[in-house]
């Protein structure tokens, strides 16, 4: 034992999660401020967090490609796969938090407590990404199911709100038990919970039936956090009723921390992936189906944008099927990309609603005649998100098609070159709307405030930046996924 | 590995058949003089008033969230008094803070709560 001032152990961990240790600092930070500020100076808590959690992803980035280690007795990994994640899931808080800033339904006696939640689930977020350990698994994502339930149903005095938070809440609830239950399987079968652990368990004794049971049942938690078809029903509904900022944080950012989780646990326990894969490539078919041919039909914005990261998430999947070197480097470009399009896309949806109070699609008749440059940046996020080049979602549908391809799931990547037709009849509805409707709804030029500004013009940077000069984020992926720690032994 | 689990099969099928037994034979062997003091609720002594089928104030749901916490609080507190000592010679000052951040961490809550107003009954 040291006689030091903090055990060596546990500096060494608390030193690697240095933005996590920040990001809770903040948290506090805020409370305290949320005390002590009068309430006519509450919004600028908002601007208080989203500086702290600019400094803990600047602090991520520059720790990125560090060497990785298992910390606390393997409950959590530190590597340049969690980092990338971080990094995402940090993005895309700060862009939630500016977002935030001018969306009127938040009261400002209410926002105080609203940045200390979106702290507090940042920092859930990040120890997901990280967690090495089943048990800590289920906590963090516990952790950050809990304080989602509550964002979702923030706005109390709209019906819609609530109704989606508890909607969020009972499937929450009932698909970590099932997660746990499969968890259990796991434990039982190996004597371990710690995923470096288990896989020397798998590697020494072989998989059991039993095993690969505990799995699947864990894949239905892991479904509802990403919300993967069939475990996709909250999804649309707590979407189209959360606050829009809340919507666009939780379609981006829980769901890579949801990915991430995914990826990492099937990576770090499985040596290979050949006795699930079959499922997750069919469930990866369905989800991508489901969510195009639902989204046909979709008018409220926020629905539309729902459905369509449900397709999304199928497309992620298919990145994650062709596992090895290139299926998870895919997944991490699709990522990046699906964080900069959704994000420019949700803070249009924003300035519109704050504009005519409408998410309905059909009430954006005449947005181009008003705002002509603004209607042309959202149609390029639209033909991102449905992957026309040169656009990031281009690059990255490529990539996940690539992978399948090269893994020997032709029949899938045709199911998703077929899906990425369907997917341009929705999103080119929304541009028929801006450009031909004959109905002019809008009828005043549209000016996002400066913070959307920031968000619209930084993710059309990104969203364009990332196709044309995709090398130095290939190469990053490339990098980040060769550095993940504790797993890929069978390569 | 089936045979291990047959220990708890057979606890859990006396278990059952103790029980069972117990109430049954009670039932079988008393005498039955029902009254009205007999049959009203347990309260600890208290006097039952009305019935328990009521809407209950939202409000005690604030009490009995801080409850919780430092009911946890005393869960975490106790076992770290008991070793002490034991920790203040391996982890030296470290021991001691370690504690004072969880407890600063909860005594926010609780200054957070109270700042809100919620631990006014109005």
């Amino acid at each position: 034992m040291t006689k030091g001032f903090i055990p060596e152990a546990i500096m060494q961990g608390l030193l690697a999660l240095t933005p996590e240790v920040f990001v809770l600092c903040l948290a506090f930070f805020i409370i305290i401020a949320d005390l002590i500020l009068p309430v006519k100076s509450k919004r600028n808590i908002l601007d208080i967090a989203a500086v702290g959690l600019t400094g803990a992803l600047l602090l991520t980035i520059g720790a990125l490609f560090q060497q990785g280690m298992y910390i606390f007795n393997n409950a959590l990994v530190v590597d340049s796969f969690a980092r990338f994640f971080k990094i995402i899931i940090l993005v895309s808080a700060v862009f939630m938090l500016l977002m935030s800033r001018d969306y009127k339904a938040l009261e400002n006696n209410k926002i105080g407590e609203y940045t200390a939640l979106v702290v507090l689930v940042t920092l859930g977020m990040m120890l997901m990404a990280g967690a090495s350990d089943l048990l800590m698994l289920f906590l963090s994502i516990e952790f950050v199911s809990i304080v989602f339930f509550v964002l979702v149903g923030f706005v109390k005095k709209d019906s819609k709100s609530r109704e989606a938070a508890v909607k969020y809440f009972l499937i929450g609830a009932f698909s970590s038990a099932v997660f746990v239950y499969g968890a259990s399987f796991l434990v039982g079968v190996t004597g371990a919970s710690s995923f470096p652990s288990i896989q020397q368990y798998l590697i020494a004794h072989g998989i059991s039936n039993l095993f690969i049971v505990g799995l699947l049942l864990m894949l239905v938690g892991f479904g509802f956090k990403i919300a993967l078809v069939p475990f996709h029903m909250w999804a649309p509904d707590a979407y189209e009723g959360a606050p829009a900022p809340v919507t666009a944080f939780l379609s981006v950012a829980s769901k890579s921390a949801g990915v991430a989780v995914l990826i990492r646990t099937f990576l770090a326990i499985l040596p290979d992936n050949s006795n699930v894969n079959l499922i997750l490539a069919l469930l990866a078919a369905i989800t991508m189906t489901v969510g195009n041919l639902v989204a046909l039909t979709q008018n409220n914005a926020k629905r539309l944008l729902a459905y369509s990261g449900i397709a999304h998430v199928g497309f992620i999947m298919m990145g994650f099927v062709a596992y090895g070197l290139f299926g998870v480097q895919s997944v991490l470009i699709y990522t990046l990309a699906y964080l900069f399009t959704n994000m420019g896309a949700f803070a249009f949806v924003i300035a519109i609603y704050n504009k005519t109070g409408s998410d309905d699609i059909r009430d954006y008749g005449g947005l181009s005649l008003v705002s002509p440059a603004l209607a042309f940046v959202f149609f390029v996020f639209l033909i991102s998100l449905a992957g026309v080049p040169p656009t990031a979602g281009f690059l990255g549908k490529l990539l996940v098609l690539g992978a399948a391809i090269d893994s020997g799931y032709t029949w899938l990547a045709v199911i998703g070159v077929l899906n990425s037709v369907v997917s341009l009849y929705f999103y080119a509805r929304i541009a028929y709307f801006m450009y031909f409707a004959k109905e002019k709804k809008i009828t005043e030029a549209i000016k996002p405030s400066l913070s959307l500004n920031i968000i619209i013009y930084s993710s059309l940077f990104m969203v364009l930046y990332i196709c044309l000069l995709p090398e130095q984020f290939l190469n990053l992926a490339k990098k980040t996924v060769q550095l993940l720690t504790g797993s890929f032994h069978g390569y | 590995m089936i045979n291990e689990y047959l220990a708890v099969l057979i606890f859990f099928v006396v278990a059952l058949g103790f029980t069972i037994g117990g109430l049954v034979t009670a039932f079988l062997v008393r005498n039955s003089k029902p009254g009205y003091e007999k049959e009203t609720t347990y309260e600890c002594g208290e006097e039952p008033v009305g019935g328990a089928w009521i809407q209950f104030n939202m409000r005690y749901y604030f009490f009995a969230i801080l409850f919780v916490i430092f009911d946890v609080e005393v869960i975490f507190l106790f076992p770290w008094a008991v070793v002490y000592k034991e920790l203040l010679s391996n982890f030296g000052i470290f021991a001691f803070l370690e504690m004072a951040l969880f407890l600063g961490i909860l005594i926010l809550g609780l200054v957070y709560a109270w700042k809100k107003g919620h631990l006014k009954w109005e």
